[in-house]
């Protein structure tokens, strides 16, 4: 079971992991996921994939088209998307 | 790197993740919530956010608004309250199916009469959730709930339909599928003068979805999208292709003159200004 943390504690742990070199289209938080799969389930390219531990994986990050339907529809607000839309 | 831009707006030092289910679609109208009041620049002073009792009405303990969490079904009578003694905040009302048109009936509907300056938030997911599954008024016709094994006998109220007749200044539909259209439905709500509703079909996969064999919580917001139509595109179809679909969009817009102006006059008037 993963400790509940508050928004504070979600940030920096987020922007310890950015520092460490995360570099992927899309970042879940995984101690507020609830395993629902909408996001796996509603993205238009077939990026996730549910893991071992029954969160989400960005498996083809190389598809992603920075839509941002897994980040509306995330009921827990743990999956974003990390970079805008070039315009 | 790019943050999650609803965190600005979480409460610090409130556990997350949220009471609400996997699957929940209360979380979808939380973020389509956030995500209309950053759009319009609004500071969290200058809102309030008041909520009664049920799954939908923990929301203020989770968004970092001025918040009031009320008694049962009085979350509109409190707003009103907030709303008249100072007009210059922005009030939203969160509610659920049962709070709003079972208990909280009366001053749903009065509130709309009055035309009381703020906007309602309907979080309908067609049953009673946070008490075990009773059926609630907006639980349809044959469908079941906990109290009801063999489907409910009753017909289900149109909480838009029922907001106008009463006479509130604007009301409109979204589903949690489409957290767009719904951002945006809000997003013109909360401009508004005068009762604005937003009914947000909400799916409940752990009670409405078990006991109606509806499948989990993605089955739900699919079956949602095979079976909402806009109002514009449904205005077109015959009727038999849109009876028993979801409708949505804005039902009913009118400018009006809201409560607080007109109780403002009235003060003057009292004063002999």
């Amino acid at each position: 079971m993963a400790k509940n943390t508050d928004v504070m504690e979600a940030r920096l742990a987020i922007e310890e992991d950015f520092k460490k070199g995360y570099d992927l289209p899309v970042y879940v938080y995984k101690p507020w996921c609830k395993s629902c799969e909408i996001c796996v389930a509603f993205c238009p390219k077939n990026v996730l994939e549910m893991g071992e531990d029954r969160k989400p994986v960005v498996a083809r990050p190389e598809d992603c088209i920075l839509c941002k339907q897994c980040e509306i529809r995330c009921p827990d607000l743990a999956i974003f998307v990390t970079r805008e839309k070039k315009k | 790197m790019r943050m999650h831009p609803s965190y600005e707006m979480l409460r610090p030092g409130k556990k997350f993740p949220h009471v609400w289910c996997p699957g929940c679609g209360h979380g979808i109208v939380q973020g389509a919530i956030i995500r209309a009041v950053q759009k319009l620049g609004w500071s969290r002073d200058e809102m309030v956010m008041v909520s009664g009792i049920g799954c939908s009405s923990r929301m203020p303990v989770y968004v970092d608004f001025n918040s009031l969490h009320t008694a049962h079904g009085r979350a509109i009578a409190f707003a009103t309250g907030v709303k008249l003694h100072n007009p210059k905040l922005h009030v939203i009302v969160i509610t659920g199916d049962g709070d709003a048109l079972a208990i909280g009936g009366n001053h749903f509907i009065h509130a709309a009469r009055r035309n009381a300056d703020l906007t309602v938030i309907l979080m309908n997911n067609n049953i009673y959730g946070m008490t075990g599954g009773q059926y609630s008024p907006t639980t349809p016709i044959g469908k079941r709930a906990s109290t009801a094994p063999y489907g409910t006998a009753e017909r289900d109220f149109d909480p838009c339909a029922l907001a106008k007749a009463a006479g509130a200044a604007f009301t409109a539909r979204g589903v949690a599928y489409n957290a767009l259209e719904l951002e945006k439905l809000i997003e013109t709500a909360l401009t508004k003068k005068g009762f604005s509703l937003v009914e947000a079909i909400s799916p409940c996969p752990t009670l409405y979805g078990r006991l109606n064999k509806e499948g989990n919580a993605v089955k739900m917001l699919q079956w949602q999208k095979a079976n909402t139509i806009n109002i514009k595109a449904a205005e077109k179809l015959p009727m038999d292709q849109v009876t028993g679909k979801i409708i949505t969009g804005i039902f009913h817009d009118v400018e009006t003159v809201p409560y607080t102006e007109i109780y403002d006059r009235i003060i003057k008037k009292a004063q002999g200004k």
